[in-house]
């Protein structure tokens, strides 16, 4: 193995995911040894060296746009910061009754500002992402007209991480605009926040006011941290190897081939790519938090059990809550605030209540959040659909919460009693699934033929030895899926319950600790789908 | 002792256990050497364990183009000379290597004919490193038969998978035409030989000529993953090895593949029409060597011809 060469010829690609070997046997001891070796006050400037490395690693030269986008927030944020600074000297000069157009004044560059910063960051991720599907889209629209001319469809190549680093530099212009934050004067701790290396592939998309200070302030690392840590990248791993990576080629048979399989089959197929997306999403975060615990950080946890919500609101505020947060911060308070919006929501609340009368506001922003959730997702129709589908769901949702209730309330049913509520799970599993039948088929069509497949013929008739051969899987293969979701599943309850594993298993003897990470290692390592005749799944999160 | 010593030397313990465990479990998930088992990736091309041994007399190596593009059983039943196709999907160099290894154990092959579509095939440092971890404790590469344990121990024969005895190739009538025909012209991604693949290439040849066996290579028609640069920087490592280099794709006189009709997905892999005009002009090749006796008629070869006659009679069935 020729490391030099490995690091010089970078270009990227070099280091997959925060699950291979790259990164679990060289990048990440060797961060903690240069870490460990490294005086104090250097630790930081470390990790900002390690995290522009391992950018280089998976992105190569594209790391320039990590860089401009790093220098334009910070700019940006300086510029607002300044013109605040200008608007509250010259308020302190001003008499009383100029101070409010002079303020107006301000407020309205500082918009601007806010407004250029957006639009150069969004800009920027609108063309890289969707310029093609914006051509290939008006080229279907000249065809249709009968116009024989085509634009050329541009080809971009795009740094994995722009979809969350640069929702992460918005929410920094936006958040020194309000004042929760002051603009960064220092670079390198903002290029810090911005590159953390952890988190840059598939997120949480975090908030300066949560990482930033803590980034810069680094301490040594703790032996309990350390341990705690590693064990966290454990049952990532556990999650994405042994089960989203054994998934894949059954998923990939029924999404990708044109083997025209059953409804049930589909089912099956449905199930298993929802299984497979969380398992490989929520393993990739065990692995960002974990990384990020063994440096001491804190990082905001992107999942809480989604699989326990009762409703699909519930659902998308326990699954990538950091993107949801992100959302609900910057597109629909802001929205649901605008003055036009606050008369509509007076007006309609006069003629249709208290509950459906905001609800009218509610669901243009709603609206609005869910076309950009769709879009963030990806440049396709089905994206699109995929973000319309759940705001259908939520609009519906909250209109029929007051006739459910009213119909509970007449035949006296508890909605807290745990029949009701197991059944409001199911319902939203299903619900769930079916949204991602379409979020993995190939185009809106295709998930709209699957779809129709999968309702009008429903069966599982086919479902034997040699189907499964064609679905790359065999009886075995569910079984260790099936058993390594139990031991998710009961993981997940105990940590509903508020129960810390790792600190339950800290406390126990050492027997019983080692025996538990010796079982836990060795599972990994037999029941993993790896090597050959497996295909690792990238991770999924990170194209987005 | 201070507490970073007593952390370290825990952690060391920790490991040192990790590694006796994989130790042991290596030992219980090896399969018996030389058994058609060994290895879990492919039956058809570690089937070479079951010939006869020394029975062979030239094998293929090479990725997934191999094993849908050279016949054993058609060059056995025109000239009577034993090949075996060592392929398996998507094969890295050092499978490669390994295959050949695995091969020279139970074989003493005259002549290794190297596919060179493998050649251009990139690994990164997972593929070195996971390699490099299975050859010191096999529980990283045998790890997936717990599915073959778990079914003798259950004694299911439920999916057992046996090995349709064609030498390694494997029989494909699909047909999915491929539409760019004027592949030779196009740009592919990787256009040289990556240094790390060169070095492997050098062990292999290396490991040829100390076991006296002669290297050739030798390509397969292939639109998606040939051109002329490949072409040219194949033709350039023959040179310089002075290794024979056969390149089908560029004798569209001799083995006119017609893209209608003998490819199975649209130019990446031959079906068996295109197989059957790869493997006539490859089989001519081996026969103009005049290395290799004809040797249908000696009775320790007749399962051969059993072999064929069965594999001629599917062929027959299917083409009617």
């Amino acid at each position: 193995m020729q490391l030099s060469s490995l690091l010089l010829a970078g270009k990227g690609k070099s280091l997959t995911s925060l699950f291979s070997l790259l990164y679990l046997i060289l990048f990440l001891p060797a961060c903690i040894v240069g870490y460990t070796l490294t005086p104090k006050k250097w630790k930081k400037y470390f990790l900002l060296l390690a995290s522009y490395g391992f950018f280089w690693l998976i992105s190569g030269e594209l790391v320039i746009y990590l860089i401009i986008s790093t220098f334009s927030v910070h700019y940006f944020g300086i510029w607002i910061d300044r013109l605040s600074g200008q608007m509250k000297a010259q308020l302190a000069e001003l008499p009383k009754e100029q101070r409010k157009q002079a303020k107006a004044g301000f407020v309205k560059k500082q918009r601007g500002v806010v407004t250029l910063a957006a639009v150069l960051h969004i800009g920027l991720l609108l063309v890289l992402k969707y310029s093609p599907f914006f051509t290939t889209n008006v080229n279907t629209l000249l065809n249709k007209l009968g116009l024989s001319v085509s634009l050329e469809i541009p080809k971009y190549l795009m740094p994995i991480g722009i979809s969350f680093f640069t929702l992460q530099a918005v929410s920094y212009i936006v958040d020194v605009y309000r004042g929760v934050i002051k603009a960064d004067g220092d670079l390198l701790r903002l290029a810090l926040f911005m590159s953390f290396f952890p988190q840059i592939i598939e997120g949480p998309i975090c908030r300066y006011s949560e990482t930033a200070e803590q980034l810069w302030n680094v301490k040594p690392i703790e032996y309990r941290n350390l341990t705690f840590g590693l064990q966290r990248i454990l049952f990532g791993m556990l999650k994405k190897v042994v089960v989203a990576d054994r998934l894949n080629l059954l998923v990939s048979a029924v999404f990708d081939t044109k083997n025209n399989y059953q409804g049930g089959i589909i089912a099956i197929g449905a199930v298993c790519y929802t299984v497979q997306l969380y398992m490989d999403f929520s393993g990739s975060m065990d692995a960002v938090v974990g990384t990020a615990q063994i440096f001491g950080i804190t990082m905001p946890e992107n999942f809480k059990r989604p699989f326990f919500s009762k409703t699909i609101s519930e659902f998308w505020k326990r699954w990538h809550i950091s993107l949801g947060a992100w959302f609900r911060d910057y597109i629909f308070y802001p929205v649901t605030t605008a003055k036009k919006m606050k008369k509509l929501t007076s007006s309609a609340r006069k003629k249709l209540g208290n509950h459906y009368g905001p609800l009218v506001a509610g669901s243009i922003a709603l609206f609005c959040v869910w076309f950009c959730n769709g879009l963030w997702h990806g440049s396709a129709w089905s994206f699109i659909f995929f973000g319309m589908y759940h705001f259908a769901l939520i609009l519906i949702g909250n209109m029929l919460e007051p006739p459910v209730q009213a119909v509970n309330k007449k035949l006296h049913i508890d909605p807290k009693r745990f029949w009701y509520r197991l059944l409001q799970i199911i319902r939203t599993c299903v619900l769930v699934v079916i949204g991602e039948l379409f979020f993995r088929a190939r185009g809106l069509r295709a998930g709209l033929d699957l779809f129709k497949r999968m309702v009008t013929d429903f069966s599982f008739s086919t479902l034997d030895n040699r189907l499964l051969k064609t679905l790359h899987a065999d009886r075995y293969d569910f079984a260790i899926v099936g058993v390594t979701l139990l031991i998710i599943f009961v993981v997940s309850v105990l940590n509903e319950k508020g129960v810390c594993i790792r600190e339950s298993l800290s406390k126990k003897h050492v027997v019983i600790r080692w025996a538990v990470l010796y079982a836990l290692l060795l599972y990994i390592i037999i029941f993993g789908a790896y090597g050959l005749g497996y295909k690792p799944v990238d991770p999924m999160y990170a194209q987005y | 002792m201070p507490t970073v010593i007593k952390n370290a030397l825990r952690a060391l313990i920790f490991v040192l256990g990790l590694v006796l465990m994989l130790f042991l479990l290596s030992k219980a998930f090896s399969p018996a050497e030389g058994t058609i088992a060994d290895g879990v990736h492919s039956i058809e091309s570690n089937g070479i364990y079951a010939e006869a041994e020394n029975s062979i007399d030239v094998i293929f190596l090479g990725d997934s183009v191999v094993y849908s593009g050279i016949s054993p059983l058609q060059i056995w039943s025109e000239y009577g000379i034993p090949t075996y196709c060592c392929s398996t999907s998507a094969q890295k160099l050092w499978y490669t290597e390994d295959m050949l290894r695995k091969a020279f154990s139970c074989q003493s092959p005259k002549l290794v004919m190297m596919e060179a579509d493998a050649l251009f095939s990139k690994f990164n440092f997972d593929d070195s490193a996971m390699h490099k971890a299975e050859g010191v404790l096999p529980i990283f590469k045998y790890h997936d038969r717990w599915k073959q344990l778990a079914r003798q121990a259950t004694g299911d024969k439920s999916n057992e998978r046996t090995a349709e005895d064609y030498k390694g190739y494997r029989l494909n009538f699909k047909n999915k035409p491929a539409a760019n025909t004027g592949y030779m012209k196009q740009k592919l991604k990787i256009e040289t030989l990556p240094s790390r693949n060169r070095s492997y290439f050098k062990k292999i040849k290396d490991y040829c000529e100390e076991h006296g066996a002669r290297l050739v290579l030798f390509s397969c028609p292939n639109t998606k993953h040939w051109n002329n640069a490949r072409h040219k920087e194949i033709a350039k490592l023959a040179d310089e090895y002075g290794l024979d280099f056969i390149d089908l794709n560029t004798l569209t006189k001799d083995v006119s593949i017609d893209w209608s009709r003998d490819t199975r997905d649209g130019g990446d892999h031959l079906n068996y029409y295109g197989a059957a005009k790869a493997t006539a002009y490859l089989g001519k090749y081996l026969n103009s060597l005049g290395s290799f006796a004809d040797r249908r008629r000696d009775p320790e070869y007749q399962s051969w011809n059993d072999d064929a006659e069965g594999f001629l009679e599917i062929i027959a069935k299917k083409t009617k």
